[in-house]
């Protein structure tokens, strides 16, 4: 799920940091610049991910002052780990909490993991959860066995998209933080969903319906 | 410029990008020239131009992916620069970027990927060779782990098409079994817990 993406970019060095090693000096502005964001170019479908850490500096050249300005400017090509899962990964996450529409799961870095309903094994049935402020729980029935879908175990699940949605110009004032990148999974298969579902089961239950 | 964005670098309108792209210095000065029509060039080999919306709009050239890590590979970059350090962790205040890594830290060590070696990976992946595994499907088989055949169902795609059968499936898991260390006993947390349980890892 991680990848490592080459950049190139022209970075300004403040003067103040000029005191410590050019290639220090250079991560602390790439690390400001680019860290913790998610770049994409919805004009042409293509995105980096979420930005993770700096792996290394290939190059800086240049170091040119422009006019007017104080700061030396390299041009810097760097690599930088990111995390973009691709469409079909398997990926173990937590149960983070779940409405009407469906679940959310976490990874600790990134929150913004979305099981939409259509997406839980069928037949299921969603119910206002007893022990648990607002939320609601999922149940999935099979075999007439209940087996819920909450915290205690890693749920396993399958990435079936990735979306960055464009920033939003407005916002209302109770909407939802806005998520620059968003992950549609699935659990509606064999082996997906929480673990314990899955413990110490025999061969039986191999009914291949993969897409 | 831009207004108050929160810390996401997105790119905004398309209006914004010629008149930033022709005006701003450093486009002037640069040696290679990137020039607006070049921009629309995104079909050449994963060579591409983003927008650059924080460092005052001008172009990043990229290549998107320069390679794929399995998660070990991350954990291990992670130790080597001291992301393990606890005793920094509760004292100090820690930055975002910090901040981050310590979340990516947490989540692997409760992966499979916590028990992992770089000789254990290389020759699990050569012995995959066998199977015919997509490299996609051997990334997932490492980070994953799976122990069983049921496990194992979500990883493979289209199996039947491709000839693997129940024999192969159950050699791919002996081979996992063989060669990937089994992964750390994450104690199951219970409801409304909000506090990390006490992780065992399996030597």
């Amino acid at each position: 799920m991680f990848c490592l993406s080459e950049l190139e970019d022209t970075v300004r060095v403040p003067p103040d940091l000029l005191k410590l090693p050019l290639e220090v000096a250079i991560k602390k502005v790439l690390q400001k610049l680019f860290l913790d964001k998610v770049f994409s170019l919805t004009f042409f479908l293509l995105s980096i991910g979420l930005c993770l850490f700096i792996y290394d500096i290939k190059s800086a050249e240049g170091g040119f002052v422009l006019p007017g300005d104080g700061a030396p400017t390299y041009k810097v090509v760097f690599i930088i780990v990111v995390f973009r899962p691709f469409v079909g990964e398997v990926i173990a996450a937590r149960f983070k909490e779940s409405d009407s529409n469906g679940l959310r799961l976490t990874l600790g870095f990134f929150e913004d993991i979305y099981v939409p309903a259509p997406l839980i094994p069928r037949p299921n049935r969603c119910e206002p959860d007893p022990c648990n402020r607002n939320q609601m729980r999922w149940v999935w029935i099979f075999e007439e066995q209940e087996y819920i879908i909450d915290d205690s175990y890693q749920i396993n699940f399958r990435v079936e998209n990735i979306s960055y949605p464009p920033v939003p110009t407005e916002r209302a004032e109770d909407a939802k933080l806005f998520a620059p990148m968003v992950i549609t999974g699935a659990i509606d298969d064999d082996g997906l969903g929480p673990v314990s579902w899955w413990e110490g089961c025999s061969e039986r239950n191999n009914e291949d319906d993969d897409t | 410029m831009r207004g108050a964005l929160p810390n996401w670098g997105l790119t905004k309108g398309k209006g914004n990008w010629f008149h930033a792209l022709v005006s701003s210095p450093a486009s002037r000065h640069d040696q290679k020239n990137y020039i607006p029509t070049s921009f629309f060039d995104h079909h050449q080999k994963n060579i591409t131009y983003l927008f650059s919306p924080i460092t005052s709009n001008k172009i990043v050239r990229m290549k998107a992916n320069a390679g794929t890590l399995t998660n070990f590979e991350v954990l291990d970059l992670l130790n080597s620069r001291g992301a393990s350090n606890d005793t920094t962790r509760v004292i100090a205040p820690i930055s975002t970027s910090e901040y981050t890594r310590l979340h990516v830290y947490d989540y692997l060590m409760e992966t499979p990927a916590c028990t992992q070696t770089q000789e254990i990976i290389t020759n699990f992946s050569d012995q995959c060779k066998y199977f015919k595994l997509a490299k996609a499907e051997i990334l997932n088989i490492i980070n994953i782990r799976p122990s069983s055949t049921v496990n194992l169902a979500p990883i493979l795609e289209e199996p039947s098409e491709r000839g693997i059968d129940k024999k192969a499936k159950e050699g791919i898991l002996k081979l996992v079994e063989a060669l990937l260390p089994p992964p750390p006993i994450v104690e199951a947390r219970g409801d409304n817990e909000e506090e990390e349980t006490e992780e065992g890892e399996q030597s």
